[in-house]
């Protein structure tokens, strides 16, 4: 749980990004994540998180890593590696998908994005850009395609919120209108070719930038002070995870890891079966049988306790599961959690259960994911 | 915000007013500072002994759960019940309105371990050195 490492301490072999001295320069508090030290907030999570929600926000996201995979058989490595299919993919478009190993447990989810015939780009966690890298190498040698990390050369900033596509369009000649939700497209941004991806993870309109890492803080200083007089903010990893939480997002290392499938996670509708891609036939079983646990949202009854990832979940006085993800949800202005649970419980909406916080049960309700969902 | 003088302050961040031998305690500046908005407090009731070096409630901001840890041994004699409504009071006011519990201190010593501000502020400061 990054949070509860001691707040504000860093230790000494971090990363940090093009952008750190901006981030201080702002005012930022920083924590370590993925092994970079990275905004946790600047003016404060709540007052950022409503600021995405309201007008806009813009995100330091150059911890993420971008893999290029380059050949004629690149799609037929995706196909065989990943659990959605690429198959009917056009260039500049782009899908969330999963890598999972043999038994279906989650090695990494990603987006990917079609660049062309033979070039395809993979946006994964920054914690596990190696362990991406090695599992699709063999692959990639066995069929000639060439894999290259450009986890180092790639920053990647964030504009998310209603006035997102406002603010972009006045740095850059693109009409944000002709991207398309999950779609991407080249363009010049303050005078720099960037890859502007309609993407994102808070629930919200707004674009995912890849720029060379050299001018990724001039992107970023450049839409901070375009968006200045629309509301917009600067925002740390803070509100990125409150924002995900409501919209029902997974994070890895939470609802996703090595020891949880997709389809556990309810992202079913991310894998396409009959491919014969690897982790499929454990995959098929769960799907057949059911998976034996399920991904729920929940909310204590008292309106105030916050459940917290690994606090145990209990149904008629048996412990059914586990919180994967819970915080104070600055939408609601109430706790809001996931949490995966046991199929046999009684998972329908409003269903009791309660949560152990502090060696006490709180109650709580199951309520349905996603909490929020868009409606401009 | 300077730690204030004429306070006692413990290397968990708290700080202990005392008159008499009654104690006011509450998180000082730089906690709520590091912790963020805090949007939750569970605090101990009235009657209830706690004991020096021992967590005697939780503050939780948007993402974090810290314990309090008692500066000193006694019973609580009062409760900041505003702050179930208005935690951010804490995040406003650290020394003033966002105090926490007081307590009836049964062994005057125990404020002989805790430092003055000055000695708390240099602990701050090697804190962020390292």
């Amino acid at each position: 749980m990054w949070w509860l490492a001691k707040l504000g301490s860093v230790s000494k072999r971090v990363k940090r990004t093009p952008l750190y001295a901006l981030h201080r320069a702002l005012g930022a508090r920083m924590t370590e994540f993925g092994g970079f030290e990275m905004p946790l907030s600047y003016s404060g999570i709540i007052e950022e998180h409503r600021a995405v929600r309201q007008a806009a926000g813009i995100f330091d996201l150059s911890h993420m890593g971008e893999l290029e995979l380059r050949g004629d058989a690149a799609l037929g490595v995706l196909e065989y590696t990943l659990t959605n299919s690429a198959r009917r993919l056009a260039d500049g478009q782009a899908q969330y998908t999963l890598l999972c190993a043999d038994d279906g447990g989650t090695l990494d989810d990603l987006i990917l994005y079609r660049l062309g015939r033979d070039r395809y780009l993979l946006c994964v966690n920054a914690d596990n850009i190696a362990i991406d890298r090695e599992w699709l190498l063999p692959y990639c040698r066995r069929f000639g395609v060439e894999l290259v990390d450009l986890s180092e050369e790639l920053g990647l900033v964030a504009i998310q919120g209603p006035k997102a596509a406002t603010i972009l369009s006045r740095l850059s000649p693109i009409r944000p209108g002709e991207i398309g939700r999950f779609h991407a497209q080249s363009c010049q941004l303050a005078g720099y070719s960037c890859i502007a991806a309609r993407t994102g993870y808070t629930g919200e309109d707004g674009f995912e930038i890849f720029v060379a890492a050299t001018h990724s803080a001039t992107i970023f200083d450049a839409l901070l002070q375009a968006g200045r007089d629309e509301g917009l903010l600067p925002c740390g990893l803070g509100a990125r995870d409150t924002l995900r939480l409501e919209a029902g997002l997974p994070l890895y290392g939470h609802e996703l890891s090595r020891a949880i499938s997709p389809l556990e996670a309810g992202l079913g509708a991310f894998v396409k079966f009959g491919r014969g891609f690897i982790g499929e036939s454990a995959l098929a079983a769960q799907r057949d049988h059911g998976p034996s646990r399920r991904l729920i949202g929940l909310e204590t009854a008292d309106g105030r306790t916050i459940p917290r990832q690994g606090y145990r979940i209990f149904q008629d006085d048996s412990e059914v599961g586990v919180i994967t993800s819970g915080s104070f949800a600055p939408s609601f202005n109430r706790p809001l959690a996931m949490g995966l649970v046991q199929s046999r419980a009684n998972t329908e909406s409003g269903a009791p259960i309660s949560v152990e916080v502090r060696r006490r049960m709180a109650p709580a309700k199951i309520v349905p994911l996603p909490f929020y969902r868009r409606s401009h | 915000m300077e730690a204030p003088p004429g306070l006692k302050y413990s290397k968990e961040h708290e700080w202990v007013s005392t008159e008499d031998s009654l104690a006011t305690i509450g998180i000082t500046d730089h906690a709520q500072e590091q912790l963020g908005e805090i949007v939750y407090i569970e605090l101990p009731s009235v009657g209830e002994k706690v004991s020096k070096d021992d967590p005697f409630g939780v503050v939780e901001s948007v993402k974090a759960v810290s314990d309090i840890y008692a500066p000193v041994s006694g019973t609580v004699v009062e409760v900041n019940e505003d702050l179930a409504e208005s935690p951010e009071v804490v995040n406003e006011d650290p020394y003033g309105d966002g105090w926490l519990i007081k307590v009836r201190v049964s062994d005057p010593t125990d404020l002989d371990d805790l430092m003055d501000n000055e000695e708390y502020e240099q602990m701050i400061a090697r804190e962020k050195e390292e």
